[in-house]
């Protein structure tokens, strides 16, 4: 059986204003890919920033991480990276996204994306990508990280059959690294994966 | 003198290279930029804290911030001048009627300006462009200096904003500068004076100049703040 990352008791948050989002109990495993599926309000983004700390959660962190007891959230950029649904457009190339924080790798790139479009279009301003294309070229950046937890948010989302196909290959690539993945998505359906661990959100009605 | 004969005079005066009216604009010029120069970056931190930090007190910070825009240039002079007169705590940096204290003026007159128009450029998208920059894996410097270039365009138009602001600001520049000729004598300030003597040649020469500096700093404000968002 697979490591487990991250093991966390039932989160809860409340927004002001609005419902508590209550969520089951987690158990992120190494080389595993979560798949959240839930409606809209369920809180599934929600989720995802908390795994990173970007959100708090209603009560102190009470999680175990590698095995061993830890008292804070992931820390995003050391033990967590994670992809907006709408990732945001950096005023510069396509290579430069790809290697940020890393010396530019001609060789880990081509090994990465292999034959895909992107490594043709190194120079090419992100802001000239369609929107398909810049989901892609942020996913491959993230996949060119190294933080054991991936969170992603929609990464399906506008992505055409090649896209799909390319995400998928991230993913897979990513599990083969040991890195736990939970991915946010609106259907369960598209990404029906083998080995796939299916984490349902429903909220109760408030 | 007619208004026509005047303005045909100071246009000789301009195209002439009338040194004493061409020291007035370089000094002008130097004490503005000199002032922004310093300015900038000090406000560029400060609105990325207020943008990027949760800290108690923040919204207070920017209440006292949005009063300060309006602040009466003749005011901020008025305490500068307390502060660098002999008797003043700061007297004995024997700075009042000197450049340096017009440059600190203008440094004082500008920053609420730099640190509103960057504060607006960094709200927009700065949780986006950190939050995406952290995912990246990259440090909390780098991180920052990622978001002063995406948001170069903004940045250029509120240093542009706070040179329109300054490079026309006459009370304070009068208080602690003291107009004196070669020295801390600005184009506001000479315009006022020099009308006040009846030369009015003089004054409509160094009015054209202030109206194209003005003009043309609104414009560059104007053109980068409406390229902020495009594409390329």
């Amino acid at each position: 059986m697979a490591e487990e990352l991250l093991v966390v008791a039932g989160l809860r948050k409340t927004w002001p204003g609005g419902p508590t989002l209550s969520y089951p109990d987690l158990r992120l495993e190494q080389g595993g890919l979560h798949v959240l599926v839930g409606a809209n309000g369920a809180g599934k983004t929600t989720l995802l920033r908390m795994l990173c700390g970007l959100e708090k959660p209603d009560e102190t962190w009470d999680a175990t991480w590698r095995g061993a007891k830890r008292s804070s959230a992931p820390v995003l950029g050391q033990d967590a990276t994670y992809l907006h649904q709408q990732p945001y457009v950096f005023a510069t190339t396509v290579g430069a996204h790809l290697c940020w924080g890393r010396p530019a790798n001609r060789a880990r790139l081509e090994e990465v994306l292999q034959d895909h479009a992107l490594l043709k279009q190194q120079d090419k301003p992100l802001r000239e990508l369609s929107g398909g294309m810049h989901k892609q070229c942020c996913l491959a950046a993230l996949a060119l990280t190294s933080m054991p937890l991936v969170l992603l948010d929609e990464p399906l989302a506008g992505l055409d059959e090649a896209g799909t196909a390319f995400c998928m290959r991230m993913l897979e690539r990513m599990r083969a690294e040991g890195r736990a993945v939970v991915v946010a998505t609106q259907q369960g359906l598209d990404l029906d994966v083998p080995g796939a661990v299916r984490i349902d959100l429903q909220q109760d009605p408030a | 003198m007619s208004i026509t004969a005047a303005t045909s005079e100071a246009l000789g005066l301009l195209l002439g290279g009338d040194p004493a009216l061409w020291g007035v604009i370089g000094s002008t010029l130097a004490i503005a930029i000199g002032a922004l120069l310093l300015a900038l970056p000090v406000a560029v931190l400060l609105a990325y804290a207020l943008a990027a930090g949760r800290f108690a007190g923040r919204r207070a910070v920017l209440l006292v911030l949005h009063a300060l825009l309006g602040m009466p240039t003749v005011v901020v002079g008025l305490v500068l001048f307390l502060l660098l007169s002999r008797q003043g705590p700061l007297g004995a940096l024997e700075l009042l009627f000197t450049p340096m204290a017009v440059a600190l003026g203008q440094f004082l007159i500008a920053l609420p300006i730099l640190v509103a128009f960057c504060y607006a450029g960094f709200e927009t998208d700065l949780g986006m462009i950190r939050e995406s920059a952290r995912s990246l894996g990259l440090a909390r410097w780098r991180m920052m200096w990622l978001a002063v270039r995406e948001k170069r365009r903004a940045l250029g138009s509120a240093a542009f904003a706070g040179f329109g602001r300054v490079i026309s600001e006459v009370g304070c520049a009068l208080l602690v500068g003291g107009n004196i000729a070669g020295y801390t004598r600005t184009i506001p300030t000479a315009i006022a004076l020099e009308t006040g003597k009846g030369r009015f040649a003089e004054g409509i020469a160094l009015g054209i100049v202030l109206l194209l500096l003005a003009a043309g700093a609104s414009l560059a404000f104007f053109w980068l703040t409406g390229r902020e968002g495009k594409r390329g």
